[in-house]
């Protein structure tokens, strides 16, 4: 949770940074989304107030400018407002100059992260070969997988999953996160669509019923990182009781509309305004949720067999459209949201843990170890004139935090967290979805909306977008079987859920099925009788640059050719020759912990 | 059931413990903090079973609307529960009638009031939450470790079978350093056929271990210990890949196929009525614990009823019943290998789900169910315990209204006590449980249940 407390640590680090690199208050560096290269947004990344006091107490190693015999630290490596606040502590650790990862090794860190998946050869040349972290960035951000791998992470986050909520409404908020994250919507606008759909405004569990303390805790904690203070749960809720969900079923064939979200003004009821005026002093801002007009004459949706008090939110929509003053009065509760410092930290926080996996600062865990990281850069998003979410990730994806190499010698493997590069696990779809490029072959994919099986009860099949009726060859759904056994195509399902035996099975089952054709072993072309060494050596590397972003070093030459002649001259892979060794080499790659961590 | 030996502990599966610290939770008595058992069975009924209407029936309509059979030893049954509660047969056994429920329920013992939260920190009755808590006994931990996660790690290394979650999962959860320990997830139906094929040991294995161990070194020391855990894991699918794939683990086929005289198809028969996937799934938890797993989460059944549980729970709850009384007799038929007498007498069964159910005036809501999240019916929740030795007993009893009338017990201390029971070190268990904090106010573990 974000206090004060670590806000002035934020400060101890900011004064540290400012007086090692001459930043002025720390500095801001929005990734230019041509080159790569820093702006110049000059935004204050720190407490002028909390800066001063702090740099009395600094004892950091900071250079005061009037002891000439110490070296001068050098300065931060840009004026990416990550580099600048973590800059101190990497200079106390003496962790410097930092290693930037090679093209390769960062282009597939970026494709994983943003996509979801490693990116090809060409794919390598085309965005990453030769480019700024933040070029890289951009031009991955730009790519529709992007968008794909957003959304699923936005349904994981935000948590809701059939029979929590009417199944319908799910997917209808795909669209929220996609207008986040192509940039067609900012981050306040985000929070205000989201906390006026039903996925957030009235999915909870069914015990519930109609009591929206649920919502207004999730949305303190998904929106502020902090529970409600005071009078605010009661404030919020007062806008939010125009949020009720249903309990109707419409006859005929179809999906159940069991518990589909419905608005109903008069559930407001408040003594002072009108009926259907939610009222509310929020934040020091008196706000009134304004639903009076709309509602009436109550008329039931068209096919339903009983009636509420108000209107369906997915009649609404999809019948004739939200209409937009009245979609303008509910997205007020997240708007208000918006307001405080707390929604751009928590915003922060929420994209570095996305993006480095290490980061941790929820409600539910410690603070960072580096806080002042996270407050800086809240700042830096609090005060920047556009919210793209796009910009935040830029900002973290082009970060010594994040270009790093992650790999260390004897002399640096003891280094903190944040002065090497991370080391991620895969999650399973990550790791599926990787494989299908590898590979270039279609493997299928599970439903980001929901963790159910296909004909399972909850979330309704009519929703699904439909696999071929082989399943790819399969002739059942291996993805979503493997999907599961791998941690993976979990929904909206939070559960934390670790790899262990059955994910190493299920990676030795992959490895049995798929490094055969048709997977794509091997260049086009390629001629497999020729088992002699170039050929051999060509058809190795053609593995090793398409799963692992490398070549094999000279050490692993040694081994890989004991190993072929194992393989071929023994006949210990069978009569196959060299597409029995590429069998072996590809099982080995892809049950190895280089290619499932990343 | 005689307590194990400290030679037999030494010599056998629990090996490990000869170096670690005897679970003295809350005990100064070494002999008294000993293991008490050998193998751990969680039966979980996931949804929210209705204790006060099952094993702590109550005598009050909002509670249980179908009544009370009767009281047998430690637990009061439900009518839901047993009233239409048969012997059923199974065949290929020597004795080949399982018994009803209500003829062994006196050798049971229950903790009548088990809190979810002593501390207060009660969530509003989400499935997600309280079966995370039930596992781990945390809400919203996200580093506590599930139940069979503490144990794997405590002796998994030297079973000869390896702990697993029978779609229990959340027993399972192995969050950041407990990754290397989680439990296998096993399916019935989705056992290997055939042992796991890693490659060639001189071409594939020996490549991967290189990768491995090349890509470790190369990391700093924190991120090293993840990539050691998942280098340790592939060992134990080494390891227990070829018992994995043996037919006597595919429940629903060869019939035939036995461990000591226990077939598959007499596994098959104990859940009685039907060949079910929940039958299958028990029998494979059976013969996982035949084979020396040290522990095994189940899940059986389903009870999250918001509407038409009136119609529903009278058809589920005998098959819950009947699985347990199956279960029970299973065990007390199957030879303990490692000698002396049966399976009963060594391996601790314990009842689980989420939370109870709220109740509600005249028993049900408007939609014929009830839901949870409020009410005593709801926080307190029944776990019935059998096998290991137990003495059977009432903990925590409560009255009418489902309200404890002698304290009550702390998730914390139920499953510190599961794990002090088969044999995990005091270091691990109060690592994961501290004793004395506000969700252990006890602070000792229920050694009272054998005493």
């Amino acid at each position: 949770m974000h206090g004060t407390a670590r806000r002035d640590v934020a400060a101890l680090g900011l004064a540290a940074a400012a007086s090692l690199g001459g930043c002025n208050g720390g500095g801001s560096g929005t990734p230019d989304r041509n080159d790569g290269s820093t702006g110049t947004d000059t935004a204050a990344a720190g407490d002028a107030d909390n800066s001063g006091d702090a740099m009395t107490g600094d004892d950091s190693g900071g250079a005061s400018g009037s002891d000439t015999t110490e070296p001068m630290p050098p300065p931060p490596p840009s004026d990416n407002v990550i580099d600048v606040a973590i800059w101190p502590r990497i200079v106390a650790e003496g962790a410097y100059p930092l290693v930037p990862a090679d093209d390769r090794t960062l282009c597939r860190r970026m494709a994983l992260d943003l996509w979801g998946m490693v990116p090809t050869p060409a794919e390598f040349t085309a965005l990453c070969e030769g480019q700024a972290p933040g070029s890289i960035a951009w031009s991955m951000m730009e790519d529709p997988r992007f968008v794909a791998r957003e959304t699923r992470l936005w349904i994981r986050a935000v948590g809701v999953d059939a029979p929590d909520i009417y199944s319908h409404h799910i997917p209808d908020a795909d669209a929220i996160y996609e207008r986040l994250s192509t940039g067609e919507i900012d981050y306040a606008e985000f929070a205000g669509e989201l906390l006026a759909h039903p996925v957030m405004a009235v999915a909870r569990p069914e015990a519930d019923g109609d009591d929206p303390s649920f919502t207004i805790r999730q949305a303190f904690r998904f929106f502020l990182g902090r529970p409600a203070q005071g009078d605010e749960f009661t404030q919020l809720r007062n806008l939010m009781r125009v949020w009720a969900r249903g309990w109707e079923s419409r006859p005929g064939p179809g999906p159940s509309y069991k518990r589909p979200a419905y608005l109903d003004g008069s559930l407001c009821q408040d003594p002072v305004y009108d009926d259907a005026l939610c009222t509310a002093t929020l934040f020091g801002q008196e706000t009134i949720v304004d639903l009076s007009g709309v509602f009436y004459p109550n008329v039931p949706p068209q096919g339903f067999e009983n009636s509420v008090d108000g209107m369906f939110y997915f009649e609404m929509v999809h019948g004739g459209g939200m209409p937009p003053e009245f979609q303008a009065e509910l997205i007020k509760p997240g708007l208000l949201l918006a307001s405080q410092d707390a929604f751009w930290d928590e915003a922060s926080e929420r994209a570095l843990s996305r993006i480095l996996g290490w980061w941790r600062s929820t409600a539910d865990e410690p603070d960072s170890t580096v806080p002042e990281v996270g407050i800086a850069l809240g700042a830096w998003w609090k005060d920047h004139p556009t919210h793209d979410i796009r910009e935040l990730y830029a900002v973290i994806l082009s970060s010594v935090l994040y270009t790093t190499d992650a790999a260390v010698d004897d002399t640096t493997e003891s280094r903190s967290i944040w002065s090497v590069g991370p080391t991620r696990l895969m999650d399973g779809e990550q790791y599926l979805d990787s494989l299908q490029v590898a590979f270039d072959r279609e493997l299928g994919f599970c439903d980001p909306h929901t963790a159910e099986p296909t004909g399972a009860g909850a979330y309704d099949d009519v929703l699904r977008e439909p696999q071929p009726a082989d399943f790819y060859g399969f002739g059942y759904d291996a993805y979503y079987d493997w999907g599961t056994q791998l941690g993976g195509c979990v929904g909206g399902d939070l559960v934390p859920r670790q790899p262990g035996l059955r994910s190493v099975f299920a990676h030795t089952d992959l490895a049995d099925q798929l490094c055969a054709p048709p997977s794509r072993l091997s260049a086009d072309g390629f001629d497999l009788g020729d088992t002699s060494d170039p050929n051999r050596h060509a058809a190795i590397e053609f593995l090793y640059a398409t799963m692992l972003a490398r070549l094999p070093d000279d050490s692993e030459w040694q081994l890989i050719d004991a190993a072929s002649q194992t393989c071929l001259e023994d006949l210990a892979c069978g009569a196959d020759g060299l597409s029995g060794l590429l069998r072996e080499v590809c099982g080995a790659i892809i049950r190895s912990g280089e290619f499932v961590f990343y | 059931m005689a307590r194990l030996s400290r030679r037999r502990l030494i010599g056998g599966a629990s090996a490990g413990l000869a170096a670690a610290g005897l679970c003295r939770l809350g005990t100064a008595n070494a002999d008294n903090a000993s293991p008490r058992v050998t193998r751990v069975l969680i039966v979980n009924a996931p949804g929210g079973l209705r204790s006060t209407a099952a094993f702590n029936a109550s005598t009050a309509t909002d509670l249980n609307p179908w009544g009370v059979a009767g009281t047998f030893g430690s637990v009061t049954l439900g009518n839901v529960l047993v009233g239409g509660g048969i012997a059923h047969d199974a065949p290929s056994w020597p004795t080949p009638v399982i018994p009803e429920l209500s003829s062994i329920a006196d050798q049971f013992a229950m903790i009548g009031a088990a809190d979810h939260a002593p501390d207060g920190s009660h969530r509003n009755g989400d499935h997600n939450d309280d079966t995370v808590r039930m596992a781990t006994g945390y809400f919203g931990k996200a580093d506590a470790p599930g139940l069979l996660t503490v144990i794997n790690r405590a002796l998994g290394a030297d079973a000869n079978a390896p702990v697993a979650v029978v779609g229990a999962r959340h027993f399972g959860i192995a969050p950041g350093d407990w990754l290397a320990h989680a439990p296998i997830e096993l399916v019935y139906y989705q056992m290997p056929d055939q042992p796991p094929n890693g490659g060639h040991p001189q071409v594939g294995q020996l490549l991967e271990d290189a990768l491995d161990q090349r890509y470790a070194s190369r990391r700093r020391a924190q991120a090293r210990g993840v990539l050691d855990s998942y280098r340790g894991t592939k060992d134990v699918m080494r390891k227990f890949g070829p018992l994995l794939a043996q037919p006597t683990l595919k429940m629903g086929q060869f019939a035939d196929a036995e461990v000591d005289g226990i077939t598959n198809q007499m596994l098959g028969e104990i859940g009685g009525i039907d060949s079910s996937g929940d039958t299958q799934s028990l029998g494979l938890a059976i013969r996982l614990l035949q084979l020396g797993s040290p522990a095994v989460a189940l899940d059986l059944e389903s009870f999250d009823w918001h509407d038409n549980e009136q119609t529903e729970a009278p058809q589920r709850y005998p098959r819950f019943a009947r699985y347990l009384a199956g279960l029970h007799f299973a065990l007390a038929n199957i030879a303990d290998p490692d000698g002396g007498g049966s399976l009963l007498d060594t391996t601790l069964v314990l009842t689980t789900s989420e939370f109870g159910r709220s109740g509600a005036p005249g028993g049900f809501n408007e939609g014929a169910g009830t839901d949870h999240g409020s009410g005593p019916g709801w926080r307190y929740q029944a776990h019935v315990l059998f096998g290991g030795g137990i003495v059977p007993k009432l903990i925590a009893p409560t009255d009418s209204a489902n309200e404890p009338t002698e304290g009550n017990v702390s998730t914390h201390a139920l499953l510190a006590t599961i794990a002090c029971a088969v044999g995990a070190p005091i270091e691990i268990v109060e690592s994961v449980w501290p004793s004395g904090s506000a969700l252990f106010p006890e602070g000792q573990a229920l050694w009272q249940l054998w005493d």
